[in-house]
């Protein structure tokens, strides 16, 4: 079954397809949620809204763009919507910072490490780490998403920077103690 | 080995083919949260339409069988009382007083003896010869009118022999009035005194007949001869009408207010269409005009639109975005909502959309009594006419749904409700007459409300607007 008759089909709420389709994505929809939330269960939380609303909505889906951004889009403003509460941001220092580098050693960082890493993240430094670093939002698009100014974002996204260059040397440092 | 890296590529490398899969719960809990709502949001209201429709087909069929079943009755009734009573008692008191009834019927006979009446009983007899059988629903009609005005004179128990007897004559002589007709003719022309020797039936007939002729030969001539004069006691008659109706009901607002909070003045609100039924009673005060009451459910609804709903974390960001005309439930309490123009919506890139296409729906549910004067402006067999009034609501049911999705969430009630509010009711009527007791009404009327809402804000100017559709039943 192609991937078009998968999507017809759930439009018209048959179960046996959604769960194909849930088995197709969940994996990296899952990443995604992960990436996003502070833990497994927020995640969790993220992604069982995420489907929620894919399904609802898959109707409105016009095979114009691709059909895993289009899940993707969702997923993601799902996982934001649970911040967006704090509407009105923490006013922050705006002070740009210069790009990070970081050494290094090839295949030594654990991914589980790095997730745990974001995870750690302030909420916004999270979001906007992941939204311009990882998945390709411009920092205009992330202004409006999140309901600040580029120049915040652009802020936040250098001190999530900072914050995990940190953690990896530190990973790093600790890893080669080790080692010796 | 060692390599210098940009920490974004170092996470974008690392998580490029990331991928985890979830626990099985979450899977069920989609499942469980997938099937519910839909059914409950989408298919419930539907049945709960065209009950509706069968249950006001239901009573409006009820009515209409009840009604046509006693319109003989009340037929006879209207005959009754333009009958010159002085007669009948006279009539009634003779009939009783005299042993025999051949003499009583010499009597009248003699009394009956000139010229011009008998001419009367013979085209009277002729009229009836062509027509045996409206003769006889006269006969009855006078026989129930005996009744009537004996009851009157407190002789019930007299009256109702005297009926026996009259419907016994009348059987026997629909059979005997063929056979006999010509003899009696002729007999009443030839030599009135001999009547008495025709048989007892006969008698009977032509004291039946002389009575009549010296009763009401009038009226029984314009009865037989002008049908039209049914058709004028009828509308005068006809003071009282019911009326079963069914409304399709739109509701908005005229103004850009909004009865929830002022943040949403500017959002765009949709009515829904819903259903009003219901049962009212109108009074004819005269041809023109006449006055009604009655009863109805009516439900009104609509959605303010462009709403961003989020989940709160913290209670303390719960409270500065409560909205005051609302008392949330536990689960509305959980949730924020702004307007999408204060979220810049026409820049957001679509990928927000899914978002800001909430709506929080409104569905208020009243018993609606009306007062209403209604004027006709034209008579017709499609008449036409002009309504005006006042409606009291009585508040049922007020609830607010927040609907994102496809899916809705109940949030509470809003607090800013009347229990009792007023409408200023102005349409106007098309009734096709389907009978002389049938019409078939077409109402559309605008309700103005008046204090439904307290404390909106903006220009919320709330009204409905329905379509009363129902056959009016009149007696």
């Amino acid at each position: 079954m192609s991937l078009d008759q998968l999507i017809e089909k759930c439009k018209e709420n048959e179960t046996a397809a959604q769960s194909d389709l849930y088995k197709l994505y969940s994996g990296k929809l899952f990443a995604l949620c992960l990436k996003y939330s502070r833990n497994k269960a927020e995640a969790e939380d993220n992604l069982q809204d995420a489907f929620v609303t894919i399904f609802n909505k898959i109707s409105q889906f016009k095979s114009k763009g691709s059909f895993e951004g289009w899940l993707k889009r969702i997923t993601v403003n799902t996982a934001l919507q649970r911040y967006r509460s704090k509407g009105v941001f923490d006013i922050v220092n705006e002070e740009q910072l210069e790009d990070t580098y970081v050494e290094v050693e090839n295949d030594s960082i654990d991914l589980d490490f790095l997730l745990a890493s974001i995870q750690e993240l302030p909420d916004r430094y999270r979001l906007v780490f992941n939204l311009y670093a990882l998945d390709g939002y411009s920092h205009k698009e992330i202004g409006k998403l999140l309901g600040i100014s580029t120049g915040t974002s652009k802020s936040n996204l250098s001190r999530a920077r900072m914050i995990l260059k940190e953690k990896v040397s530190n990973y790093q440092a600790k890893l080669s103690s080790q080692s010796l | 080995m060692s390599d210098k890296k940009n920490i974004d590529r170092l996470f974008q490398e690392k998580f490029k083919d990331f991928e985890v899969s979830p626990d099985a719960s979450v899977w069920e809990n989609i499942t469980t949260q997938l099937s519910p709502p839909r059914k409950q949001k989408k298919v419930i209201p539907i049945w709960w339409k065209i009950a509706g429709v069968a249950a006001g087909l239901l009573l409006l069929f009820s009515i209409g069988n009840l009604i046509l079943n006693t319109n003989d009755a009340a037929f006879d009734e209207i005959i009754v009382n333009t009958d010159p009573e002085q007669d009948i008692q006279e009539q009634s008191k003779q009939e009783k007083s005299t042993p025999v009834d051949s003499l009583s019927s010499q009597e009248l006979v003699e009394e009956n003896s000139s010229e011009t009446q008998s001419k009367d009983l013979n085209s009277l007899l002729n009229n009836k010869s062509k027509k045996a059988e409206p003769h006889l629903s006269i006969q009855k009609n006078k026989a129930t009118s005996l009744v009537a005005n004996t009851d009157d004179n407190s002789q019930k128990n007299a009256a109702k022999k005297e009926i026996d007897k009259v419907l016994a004559k009348t059987e026997i002589k629909t059979e005997a009035l063929g056979l006999v007709q010509d003899k009696a003719e002729q007999k009443l022309i030839d030599k009135p005194k001999d009547i008495s020797t025709v048989a007892l039936d006969n008698t009977d007939q032509k004291e039946e007949v002389a009575r009549e002729a010296e009763l009401s030969i009038p009226e029984v001539i314009a009865e037989n001869t002008t049908p039209d004069a049914d058709k004028n006691e009828d509308t005068k008659t006809h003071k009282w009408s019911v009326t079963p109706t069914i409304a399709p009901v739109y509701f908005n607002s005229l103004g850009s207010g909004s009865s929830l909070h002022e943040r949403f003045n500017s959002n765009k609100k949709t009515g829904a269409v819903n259903m009003s039924y219901g049962i009212s009673a109108s009074y004819a005060i005269n041809d023109k005009l006449s006055v009604r009451t009655g009863v109805h459910n009516v439900n009104i609804g609509y959605s303010t639109n462009d709403i961003v709903v989020y989940n709160n974390l913290l209670q303390s960001t719960a409270n500065s975005n409560v909205l005051r005309n609302i008392k949330f439930n536990k689960e509305g309490q959980l949730l924020s909502f702004i307007s999408a123009d204060e979220f810049q919506y026409a820049q957001v890139p679509g990928v927000l959309s899914n978002q800001i296409d909430a709506t929080i729906d409104q569905d208020l549910r009243f018993l609606e009594i009306p007062v209403e004067l209604q004027y006709n402006i034209s008579n017709k067999k499609l008449g036409l006419s002009v309504v005006g009034g006042f409606s009291a609501l009585f508040l049922n049911n007020n609830d607010l749904y927040s609907v994102q999705n496809g899916e809705s969430t109940l949030l509470g009630k809003a607090t800013n409700i009347n229990n009792m509010s007023y409408t200023a009711n102005l349409g106007f009527g098309l009734d096709y007459k389907i009978s002389k007791k049938i019409n078939l009404n077409f109402e559309p009327i605008f309700k103005y409300q008046l204090n439904t809402f307290n404390n909106t804000s903006g220009n919320f100017k709330p009204y409905f607007f329905g379509i009363y559709t129902g056959f009016s039943f009149k007696f």
